[in-house]
């Protein structure tokens, strides 16, 4: 038996099922291996970098470890971006990766991978010798999940190709190294103290994170915060989730609307639950001017996006923590109706999220309204992922549809991620219609992808909002009263890319095409390309505020 | 660094509009969102103004210093200050003057100068700061108008 071999066992041994990846001389050997075994999936992929990212979306729809296979050299830096953004998004991956012979000195494709893996923010785990082949797996899926990122496990080719003779039925799975999770509760006194200042206060918000949805929080979040009136909020990560209660407000932070905004001036005590309050959902700590800060969180501490540690900051578990909260407060027969007046459900019922009227270019449509139909027409079953960029500051605001998937897709503000995040979520959840709203060069960055959707027969809707431009840099260039044209880039009809690509394609220049479009695919099987044309003058609520100063 | 400059004609005398303009209780108020909190021995004002970024409010206290040439009708304004929550630090000079208008009993009042904001809003006003700063000149211009046509104060 080759180590390419027990290296694929080893895998098995983990449990593996599916795979991501691009064949090259350096995995194809374990690639064949573990291809053979009736249980596994290798899905190809056009690009190393989707590859990585679907089984990031694949990994983060299942709360399983992804895998990604790729070869050696520029197999491996094709990875640049997409292993940057899954280490920032602590998702836990391992990738398999080809590494040129060590004999070798000579190669083309020589590289110092380590280098480029820790500029990645991705943990290493080399194979130096033969013998060591399975504790590396071993350590390799272990380290994934306790450091929560991806590990690139480093395969030379020459010690690929030796012979192994280790016992492979005897591999332990990393799953009996780790102890499982343990949920652990605050100091009590600290816990004390915080539960004194949330009885005092008079308009409390608790802004859950994804901590709190990583430790089943949601419940006790609600019914804390109907003890307490508490308004409820999400970061932008968690936009949506426990979205059908009456005094949810949304997002906080730059997508916040300005409801919430006026709202969260008024806030005296901030709960934090299993979020880091950065800066991005505190807005540097502005969107709460009076506000004291209570914060739940694994870490040992953290300073928050106003560059202050929480009045109270708590240890512990979300789910834990919350129930322990709400168990004192009931127990010295605290109440308040806080946030919960009428006035505010008032508030809260008629918001229009965005009441300006725009002229709309000839031959597009308003993407506001188009997000608004997108939003109706799939049902709440159809998880919804949104892209980056000028777009996104739309669609994240005109669908509010509360789902049983939700993501925004920022980590390390790029674009071109949310289409191949979103194979890898659809994949994970055959039978399950999913969509995706991104902008027309976040697509076409990747619109190769559109092969492996159709040949994967994943129902996937890929809604484009295209500008024909990069939209967040041309409004920037319009606020400034600089030249736009630098900025807009015509694309041909996406529609038509997608069904030679093999997918369902049409180009909407109507809002009923729109319509129509999503009936359609609701209707059939397969992914579904929409190139929806939208006006370039509808500017986005955060880049108005950010951009031009408005009040809205 | 955000630049000032402002020309507007105001509908009364130039006297008039010096004498707006010369009283820093005045022009405070006409300064939106701002008002005096004290004032130290050497004449240095306690302001606060709170500023609109968008829907998010943010509260001001700066020092400010007023120099006047009353004879030329042109007068010097420094402020520097943090805010509330003490992320941010603002610095601005402005310098203002009165002259005869186009017609013949207005006057036309010139503001130049520069705003700097540094510290954590930095990122979170990006280029609409310019434009806030500009919205409140426009509404300081009307203010002034305002007040000294209903004769000051």
């Amino acid at each position: 038996m080759k180590v390419s071999d027990a290296l694929a066992s080893a895998f098995l041994k983990e449990g593996v099922t599916t795979v991501f990846g691009l064949m090259g001389n350096g995995n194809m050997y374990w690639w064949h291996a573990l291809d053979q075994h009736p249980d596994v999936t290798i899905h190809e992929t056009r690009h190393e970098g989707t590859a990585l990212t679907m089984a990031e979306g694949w990994a983060r729809a299942t709360g399983e470890v992804g895998v990604c296979a790729v070869t050696q050299g520029p197999g491996l830096t094709q990875l640049a971006t997409s292993l940057t953004v899954a280490s920032r998004a602590k998702v836990p991956m391992v990738v398999f990766a080809g590494e040129t012979a060590l004999s070798d000195h000579d190669s083309v494709q020589k590289y110092n991978q380590q280098k480029f893996v820790d500029a990645t923010e991705a943990g290493f785990v080399p194979i130096w010798k033969a013998s060591e082949a399975e504790d590396a797996v071993r350590t390799a899926f272990y380290r994934a999940r306790v450091e929560s990122r991806p590990i690139v496990l480093n395969a030379p080719m020459d010690v690929q190709a030796e012979e192994y003779t280790g016992e492979i039925d005897e591999y332990e799975p990393s799953s009996t190294l780790l102890p499982g999770y343990q949920r652990i509760l605050p100091d009590p006194d600290r816990l004390r103290d915080a539960v004194t200042l949330i009885t005092e206060s008079k308009r409390p918000v608790i802004v859950a994170g994804q901590g709190a949805q990583k430790a089943g929080a949601g419940d006790a979040i609600v019914k804390l915060a109907d003890r307490v009136g508490a308004l409820l909020a999400t970061t932008l990560p968690m936009k949506g989730w426990l979205g059908d209660h009456e005094y949810h407000v949304g997002v906080s932070g730059l997508y916040a609307t300005k409801t919430a905004i006026e709202l969260f001036a008024e806030a005296d005590v901030v709960i934090g639950v299993g979020a880091s309050l950065n800066h991005y959902t505190t807005e540097h700590g502005y969107i709460f001017p009076n506000a004291k800060y209570v914060q739940i969180d694994l870490q040992p501490s953290i300073v928050m996006g106003n560059g202050k540690r929480a009045d109270h900051y708590l240890r512990g578990d979300a789910l834990l923590t919350v129930e322990a909260i709400e168990q004192q407060l009931a127990d010295g027969g605290v109440t308040s109706n806080g946030f919960r007046t009428a006035e505010v459900r008032g508030m809260l019922a008629e918001y229009d999220p965005d009441p300006r009227d725009f002229e709309i270019d000839a031959g597009t449509v308003d993407p506001r309204r188009a997000a608004s139909i997108l939003d109706d027409a799939l049902p709440s079953s159809v998880g919804v992922i949104h892209g980056t960029g000028h777009c996104s500051g739309i669609t994240a605001f005109f669908m509010k549809k509360p789902r049983d998937l939700t993501w925004a897709i920022n980590t390390f503000g790029c674009i071109g991620q949310a289409v191949p995040t979103a194979i890898g979520a659809a994949v994970a959840r055959p039978g399950q219609a999913m969509a995706v709203v991104d902008g027309d060069a976040g697509t076409l960055m990747h619109a190769s992808e559109l092969d492996t959707a159709a040949r994967l027969g994943v129902k996937l809707l890929i809604a484009v909002f295209n500008d024909e431009a990069l939209g967040a840099e041309y409004q920037k260039f319009v606020s400034k009263k600089m030249d736009a044209r630098a900025s807009a880039i015509p694309t041909p009809d996406l529609g038509a890319v997608a069904r030679a690509f093999g997918c369902r394609g049409q180009l909407c220049t109507t809002l009923d095409e729109v319509k129509a479009g999503v009936d359609e695919f609701m209707a059939g099987d397969g992914p579904m390309l929409l190139d929806i044309r939208v006006s370039r003058s509808v500017v986005s609520v955060p880049y108005s505020r950010l951009w031009f100063g408005e009040d809205v | 660094m955000i630049e000032i400059h402002e020309r507007f004609d105001v509908p009364s005398a130039p006297e008039e509009v010096w004498a707006v303009l010369s009283d820093p209780h005045a022009v405070v108020g006409c300064v939106p969102g701002a008002s005096i909190v004290g004032q130290s021995e050497d004449g240095t004002l306690d302001t606060s103004v709170v500023v609109k970024f968008g829907p998010t409010r943010v509260t001001f206290r700066a020092q400010a210093k007023l120099e006047l040439d009353e004879a030329a009708r042109q007068g010097n304004v420094s402020a520097q200050g943090k805010d509330s929550i003490g992320g941010t630090r603002m610095r601005s000079t402005a310098r203002f003057g009165v002259t005869p208008g186009p017609g013949a009993s207005g006057s036309a009042v010139s503001i130049d100068g520069t705003v700097e904001v540094s510290g954590r809003m930095a990122s979170l006003i990006e280029g609409g700061a310019s434009l806030v700063v500009k919205r409140m000149s426009g509404e300081f211009a009307q203010r002034l108008a305002e007040r000294c046509a209903a004769g000051h104060p």
